[in-house]
């Protein structure tokens, strides 16, 4: 009976560790390594997004959980169609974003289409969105680059957490035949998650900041303009790192 | 107030005249019986006089002999409202140039802001680092937004049950002169890249 407490206790001490786990950073070595021609493999699905972190519905259950999402999905859906509506496609701004500013520290990146999978790819991945098994590239080294959110996030439900344009990123450069990380990183535009370890952060354009949904709806240009700023400064942000 | 009376201490001390006369910090400094130390900038800075006669408060950082290759990391820690935002000179072990990185050069990581450096065996050998306040820094101040959870525990007829509550926090950082920095240098491990062949 002894031990098997133990077990229990030990399995629940790894499951804790396990979503504590802080993400990886490794430093880029450019002057090591010798890249200049890298293919951009194709990213793991993601959609815009809006989300309150720690909202206190989600401590009710699954009838709490239902209320919360009941709220959340049609203030997410005008968040999409609002943007779809201003020609914005996260993905593709970050694809030209990162591309330009690579190409200024003189890289070349060869993007595999689909730029973006499709939601029902078999691809198995970590949470993270990181490759589990990375396969043979042409190229000098490949680059594995998630979004891990997308959207606009509030740090609670009160007034003093407003909406910002938030973007947690995940990337890792690998050797050629995906067996060496030359380097890994997250960033955070708008430090509202609670990301263990020491992602790079980025701080949010004070000029695009909606107390409540309400003040959102009211800007949809403003809105998209935030979001495009966001994407925009992870990518740079990512292209300064290596 | 404080650059004001750093500006007298600074006219009324005698200041080095090249950047290997100050008394250089060891990177054992930086290490307590295994754990990483912080120093406070502002009490290790000694005054240089360069040579077009401007005057700075500075830290040589001795690196010692490097196993070549090294990742050498350049961390300050943000304090509630203020940020030390250092220039880093490399120096070699005459004190001759080999890299210069503004405040620019540093990332934000939550509660430091770090610069990580490579010594190859390519390059010069890195001996020390001269590390001064940015002075386009100087004046700057950010606003800081961090998410913070709070977790209130309640009793409900026989259960104890936890809250989560979420707000944010802003801060308005300013950088400057003061605050606490550290230098670490770990061994770097070459990577192969394996190449496709052509």
């Amino acid at each position: 009976m002894r031990v098997i407490s133990r077990v229990i206790l030990a399995a629940i001490v790894l499951l804790l560790a396990a979503c504590a786990a802080a993400p990886v950073s490794q430093p880029f070595n450019r002057q090591a390594a010798a890249v200049s021609d890298i293919t951009v493999l194709p990213m793991r699905h993601s959609e815009i997004d809006l989300t309150i972190v720690n909202n206190p519905g989600n401590h009710f259950g699954l009838i709490g959980l239902a209320i919360v999402e009941s709220n959340r999905v049609p203030k997410r859906n005008w968040l999409r169609d609002a943007l779809t509506q201003r020609d914005y496609d996260h993905v593709e701004a970050f694809r030209v974003a990162l591309t330009r500013a690579l190409e200024d520290r003189d890289y070349t990146l060869h993007w595999v289409p689909p730029v973006m999978e499709s939601k029902s790819s078999q691809v198995k991945r970590h949470i993270n969105g990181q490759r589990k098994r990375p396969g043979q590239v042409e190229t000098d080294a490949q680059l594995d680059v998630n979004f891990g959110f997308v959207g606009y996030a509030a740090a609670g439900t009160g007034d003093n957490a407003p909406y910002r344009p938030t973007v947690v990123l995940n990337a890792r450069l690998l050797s050629a035949d995906g067996k060496t990380v030359l380097f890994e990183e997250t960033i955070l535009h708008n430090q509202v998650f609670g990301v263990p370890g020491t992602p790079v952060v980025i701080e949010p354009d004070p000029a695009y900041f909606y107390p409540d949904f309400d003040a959102l709806e009211a800007s949809p240009d403003q809105v998209a303009e935030g979001m495009r700023g966001a994407v925009e400064a992870v990518a740079v942000e990512l292209a300064r790192q290596l | 107030m404080i650059g004001l009376i750093g500006g007298l201490l600074l006219a009324v001390t005698e200041c080095a005249a090249e950047p290997l006369a100050l008394t250089p910090v060891p990177l054992a400094q930086f290490e307590r019986r295994g754990k990483p130390q912080w120093l406070d900038f502002p009490q290790q800075a000694g005054c240089l006089r360069w040579s077009d006669g401007d005057t700075a408060l500075a830290v040589l950082v001795d690196l010692g002999a490097l196993s070549i290759p090294a990742q050498i990391n350049i961390e300050v820690q943000s304090s509630q409202d203020a940020v030390l935002a250092p220039d880093v000179l490399v120096l070699d072990d005459r004190g001759g140039f080999v890299a210069h990185h503004r405040f620019d050069a540093f990332s934000a990581r939550g509660a430091v802001h770090r610069l990580t450096l490579f010594a190859n065996p390519s390059d010069a050998v890195p001996r020390y680092l001269l590390l001064q306040p940015d002075p386009q820094w100087l004046s700057r101040t950010d606003q800081r937004v961090r998410g913070q959870t709070f977790t209130a525990v309640g009793v409900i007829g026989p259960a104890v049950v936890a809250f989560n509550h979420g707000v944010e926090k802003q801060t308005q950082v300013s950088y400057g002169a003061n605050g606490s920095f550290r230098v670490q240098w770990t061994p770097y491990q070459a990577r192969p890249l394996n190449p496709p062949k052509r």
